[in-house]
């Protein structure tokens, strides 16, 4: 009678620690896991050296997003739920400037509410790297994006709209971002 | 490799593409092109992967691929660290 007790035991733990995981994710805003917006249909430039890298690498159905300024925003299926998000020029007619793709935990989720797609630099001199653009995805339970100093003091608020941040001239102290739900509360920042 | 914390991932060429993937290491990094006096790039954590184009970035010209390793605090500034990066560039 010894080992089914035992047996028992274990399960009861297992179902506590199960019944834990999903209260914590009932907890999570659902729209941090969401990108609602929808797209237009793109058709990349036939006979272009980049489009054939990226019809090998399994990107066919191509939307864009949004619009804002000089850049447009893509989302990239990849099927089965699957997506890479970009962004590039609106005017070039190569569309494309930078496709990012992540994994375990994807964007979008409580733990990756934010896909970035901001170019960082720096040049000889700078102590560290800062933002030269900024731009990205947010999921739908993001509401702002704060760009910080290194002493994390908020020097600039970006809306989201279409699921998209963006910002085309932002400080050259700006080195870190916050992501904020509709509460202020910080979801994320990166790095 | 003028930054501490860098690592050059290709000699110099005229690059029009990049591909990389953050494997394994540190929480991010900072995968790109430089040339003598600039970095450019994105960041990465563990587990992303990018696509990207220099020209995308107003830099054209003569670039190595590199890989700049970050802290956890933000900075590019540890030493020591160490990351697992797949890159692939196309001239």
């Amino acid at each position: 009678m010894r080992k089914p007790i035992l047996l028992l035991s274990g399960l009861v733990v297992v179902a506590m620690m199960s019944g834990a995981t999903r209260t914590s994710a009932q907890l999570a805003d659902p729209g941090l896991s969401r990108v609602s917006a929808v797209g237009t249909p793109v058709v990349l430039p036939a006979g272009d050296r980049r489009t054939t890298n990226l019809l090998q690498g399994g990107f066919r159905d191509i939307e864009r997003i949004a619009i804002h300024g000089a850049r447009s925003f893509y989302r990239l299926n990849l099927g089965s739920g699957k997506a890479c998000y970009g962004s590039g020029s609106a005017s070039a007619e190569w569309p494309l400037g930078v496709i990012k793709c992540t994994t375990t935990p994807g964007f979008p989720s409580p733990e990756r509410p934010i896909l970035d797609l901001s170019l960082v630099g720096l040049s000889q001199g700078d102590n560290r790297p800062h933002f030269i653009r900024v731009e990205g995805f947010a999921s739908d339970g993001v509401a702002q994006v704060d760009l910080r100093d290194a002493n994390g003091m908020t020097i600039m608020r970006l809306p989201v709209t279409n699921n998209v941040y963006w910002s085309t001239e932002p400080s050259a102290n700006a080195v870190k971002l916050a992501a904020l739900d509709a509460s202020g509360r910080v979801l994320t920042t990166i790095p | 490799v003028w930054y501490t914390g860098s690592s050059a991932c290709s000699g110099w060429n005229y690059w029009y593409q990049l591909n990389a993937a953050h494997r394994a290491g540190p929480g991010i990094v900072l995968a790109g092109f430089e040339n003598n006096n600039t970095i450019r790039g994105h960041y990465l954590y563990d587990g992303d992967s990018v696509i990207t184009y220099p020209s995308d970035w107003g830099m054209g010209g003569y670039l190595k691929s590199q890989v700049t390793v970050c802290s956890w605090f933000g900075d590019c500034l540890v030493m020591g660290d160490t990351a697992d990066i797949w890159f692939k560039t196309w001239a």
